[in-house]
């Protein structure tokens, strides 16, 4: 038994949107570590072959192909391949069923999880060159996130400038669990290249972390750890907006993907109400943390997270119409009628979502 | 507008303040570097007493790792969420426009013309209100004293 | 160790219950707990010091023992004297019932770091401490129980000697980080003493259990460590409803401290979806997991929600009523913590009378069975 969301294939049907729609987060996965080699030295193709290496482990263990929410069963290919591996698939059931005008895709497929530098960073650039050769120059609606080795800070800025300019990518992968909490000085000479290269930086599902991922361990259920992962992105935003990376980058912009929205008003009152008192330990946050969402983040529409339409109407009102993005997150399972969501909204809302704010936030 | 004579400025240390009540409310005296303040002692946010907490120079930052450390405390903390306001204006720190701890008028006087005032007052057994009411104090020429100026 | 009868410590008329404050906290002072200890743990004490890892050590809280500048005693430690804190505290507000808990107690804990058996001699005499310095200075104090709680089979012991001990023992602490998700198997005999005895479990932080606070390191600014404290309790609630421990013991209730609550309808919702799709985890499951939390959660109100406009306030305290959690919601002060909230104007004055009665009063009263709403039968 699946899920189904009647509300997102049926989009388009009559009576639905009719407007345009950019979908800020289409997943694409990588058939096989062999679909890269045409990407890499043949020194790296032999390394590979001799080690026995496939797909990064954490590819499994973040998006377990037979877990519910991952693989909607009418997304399946019929061949029993590996959903979301290629334009055609793409195309058919995402890009052409909600006629996008725009998608952005990510391809998460677990590189954090390589811990040697060198083979990581290969990976990595395979990922990006397959990224443009198989879609971006393929298809004139797409746009991409470049990925990143995630443990050497250098090689990930080094990919950056490797790729950064290339017109397709829109947006740097950095999966919410990561070596060290996002806004510590560390990171800085990554976020000096995401911001020369005017690149978005996209926090998404997934990434290795040192430790456990929740405060208190290791969850033992599939459904405990997919739900608490919220409790990651709201460590992963806090420890941005305390740590100043908003003011030392005034143009930076970040895209939280994957993790919806109805959580986002709670935490922004709580950041709020703290800082009034703790402003003066963290100086430079010299404006309201709420401010400093509204100027520079973007949150997406997937997952809705079952919330009653009415509710999830309730919690953007609370945001702010201006910020969140329609994603689709194909290929994934979520639960969420979208065509009542979107009946649930003022109209002036509905635009702005479904394209719009897309529009403006990546520069499409 | 009323004169109320509430201490005298060796009551209030530099840096520091005191509490006075008036009329049953309560106020902060405040002494920045000399110069006296006074606030409704009461937080605007969930009514501390404001002259519980300590007073604390700016600290200002447009990047992280940078710091502008203020020398002077100008600065009251709450002595409970630690919101700051500035002593002088009542504004608070994080939303100057529109959060602020209630400012009240204060002066300076000498006890030479507060005494004359008395002097005078009472060769004439005019009944106060007069200009000043001193209501806790015995005045003396050669102290200054803190005149807060309240509507009633 | 015999049972003490403290007759001094019951109400000598019945008065009526109208301010049940459900967490403040009595701090140990550098000497508060001498008295209590064995004597080879005093001298552990003396030669190792506490060596679990808190927080506050190395992020800088907004004051000493991050307290209100105004709660110091004449001892010079905020929360170590009893007489102090009731003239502060239950005096000044009129608070009939307060709820101590010495998250001291779970910090100098079984997180690791030290001798199990020093940390259970620790909370033992955190426990006594209530008991021969609390409990008889003021009726009006409850207290939590103080356990080593990462080893259950020690808690137990402590838990029945102290309800054994007084009636005013009224929960279990438990901090909200847990060296495991609090649903794991490791802590069943925690729920089975918790169902026996008809305690209810408290989360509050403080505790580190040696873990990191976020899935990506230790935050660097106390602001971090602040903001994120429903982290703890979210993954709690997750733990607990997917490892099947609420349908197993059906009578099981914890309170949130600290936590906020504004999030907790959207994230039973989430959770809702997740059992949606996750099938073969969720068939095991008796109900929905939204259904689970007007019988087993409750939530406190400090730190007060503070929205952008005010008026989201009862808009979001309807939300959470309307997912049947209206009686699941409690005063809290933290008392002297320094973002106390005061009774008299933390809770919004636009809340209706009867959700304001039964957030200072009668959820309280029923939760931790103080008696009828209007009476303190202890």
């Amino acid at each position: 038994m699946s899920v189904s969301a009647p509300g997102l294939t049926e989009i388009r049907a009559p009576g639905g949107w009719a407007g345009p729609v950019i979908d800020v987060d289409v997943h694409v996965h990588v058939p096989s570590i062999q679909t890269l080699f045409p990407y890499m030295q043949q020194g790296w193709r032999d390394f590979i072959v001799e080690r026995a290496v496939g797909t990064p482990p954490s590819f499994a263990t973040v998006y377990p192909q037979n877990a519910g929410n991952v693989v909607r069963p009418e997304w399946r290919p019929e061949n029993g391949g590996l959903a979301a591996s290629s334009l055609e698939l793409v195309r058919e059931q995402a890009l052409d069923a909600w006629a996008v005008e725009r998608a952005i895709l990510n391809c998460y497929w677990g590189i954090d999880s390589v811990r040697h530098p060198d083979l990581a960073a290969t990976i990595a650039r395979a990922v990006n060159d397959w990224l443009i050769d198989e879609w971006l120059d393929r298809d004139d609606r797409l746009r991409a996130s470049l990925v990143v080795p995630a443990h050497t800070f250098a090689d990930a800025v080094a990919e950056i400038e490797r790729v950064g300019s290339h017109p397709g990518f829109v947006q740097v992968m950095m999966p919410v669990r990561a070596m060290q909490t996002y806004g510590r000085r560390n990171w800085w000479p990554v976020y000096d290249a995401i911001v020369a290269h005017d690149l978005v930086m996209g926090m998404t599902w997934g990434g290795t972390s040192e430790g456990p991922p929740t405060p208190s361990g290791w969850p033992s259920y599939y459904a405990e750890e997919w739900a608490g992962e919220q409790g990651v992105f709201m460590s992963q935003l806090t420890s941005m907006v305390a740590e100043g990376v908003f003011q030392r980058y005034p143009t930076f912009r970040l895209a939280v993907l994957d993790i919806g929205f109805n959580w986002v008003p709670s935490l922004m009152w709580r950041l709020n109400k703290e800082w009034k008192g703790l402003r003066r330990t963290i100086p430079w946050v010299n404006e309201a943390p709420s401010q400093i969402f509204r100027d520079h983040i973007r949150f997406t529409t997937a997952p809705l997270d079952a919330a009653p339409p009415s509710e999830s109407a309730r919690f953007l009102r609370w945001l702010g119409e201006e910020m969140v993005m329609f994603a689709s997150d194909y290929p994934h399972a979520y639960p969420g009628d979208y065509r009542r969501f979107l009946d649930a909204l003022p109209e002036s809302a509905r635009p702005k979502i479904m394209a719009d704010n897309a529009r403006a936030f990546y520069r499409l | 507008m009323k004169n109320y004579v509430v201490a005298r400025t060796e009551d209030v240390p530099v840096g520091g303040s005191i509490r006075v009540e008036v009329n049953g409310r309560a106020y902060g005296i405040f002494n920045v570097d000399g110069t006296f303040h006074a606030l409704l002692d009461r937080c605007p946010h969930q009514g501390a007493a404001l002259t519980r907490g300590a007073c604390i120079a700016t600290i200002e930052s447009d990047t992280p790792g940078e710091y502008r450390f203020g020398t002077s405390r100008t600065l009251i903390m709450c002595p409970w969420h630690g919101w700051e306001f500035d002593i002088e204006t009542g504004q608070s720190w994080f939303d100057a426009a529109r959060t602020r701890a209630l400012s009240v008028d204060v002066n300076v006087e000498h006890g030479e013309d507060l005494a004359a005032w008395l002097h005078e007052s009472q060769q004439t057994g005019a009944r106060l209100p007069g200009p000043y009411i001193a209501e806790v104090h015995e005045v003396h020429r050669e102290d200054d004293y803190i005149v807060l100026v309240l509507p009633r | 160790m015999t049972t003490v009868a403290l007759d001094a410590s019951t109400p000598a008329t019945r008065q009526p219950v109208t301010l049940i404050d459900v967490d403040s906290h009595n701090i140990p002072g550098p000497s508060s707990l001498l008295p209590y200890l064995e004597p080879q743990w005093l001298e552990y004490l003396q030669h190792y010091g506490v060596r679990s890892r808190h927080e506050a050590d190395i992020q800088p809280v907004l004051r000493p023992l991050a307290c209100r500048a105004d709660s110091v005693p004449p001892s010079g430690f905020p929360g170590s004297d009893p007489r102090f804190s009731q003239a502060q505290l239950l005096d000044e507000y009129g608070i009939d019932i307060s709820v101590l808990n010495n998250i001291l107690g779970q910090i100098n804990f079984p997180g690791g770091n030290q001798p199990v058996p020093f940390s259970a001699g620790l909370q033992r005499a955190n426990n006594d401490w209530a008991m021969y310095e609390w409990f008889t200075s003021d009726p009006r104090w409850r207290s939590s129980i103080c356990v080593t709680f990462e080893e259950p089979d020690l808690a137990v012991q402590e838990i029945v000697r102290c309800t054994d001990m007084s009636d005013r023992f009224v929960s279990i602490l438990v901090s909200t980080r847990t060296q495991k998700p609090f649903g794991n198997p490791k802590y069943e005999p925690l729920f089975e003493v918790a169902s026996q005895l008809g305690l209810p479990i408290t989360f509050h932080p403080g505790g580190t259990a040696m873990n990191n606070s976020t899935g990506s390191g230790m935050p660097s600014y106390y602001f971090e460590n602040h903001s994120t404290y429903p982290l703890g309790t979210l993954t709690a609630i997750a733990s607990l409803i997917f490892e099947g421990v609420l349908d197993r013991w059906p009578g099981l209730r914890f309170v949130a401290i600290e936590a906020g609550w504004s999030w907790a309808a959207p994230f039973a919702w989430r959770l809702n979806a997740a059992a949606d799709t996750e099938v073969v985890e969720a068939s095991r499951l008796q109900r929905k997991p939204s259904e689970y939390f007007a019988d087993h959660f409750w939530f406190t109100t400090q730190p007060i929600e503070e929205p952008e406009d005010p008026a989201w306030f009862v808009e979001a305290y309807d939300q959470f009523a309307g997912l049947g959690l209206a009686e699941n919601i409690m005063y809290s002060s933290d008392y002297p913590h320094w973002d106390f909230d005061s009774p008299r104007t933390a809770i919004p004055k636009a809340l209706p009378d009867t959700a304001r009665q039964a957030l200072f009063c009668d959820n309280a009263a029923r939760f931790y069975g103080f008696g009828a709403a209007g009476t303190d039968r202890r």
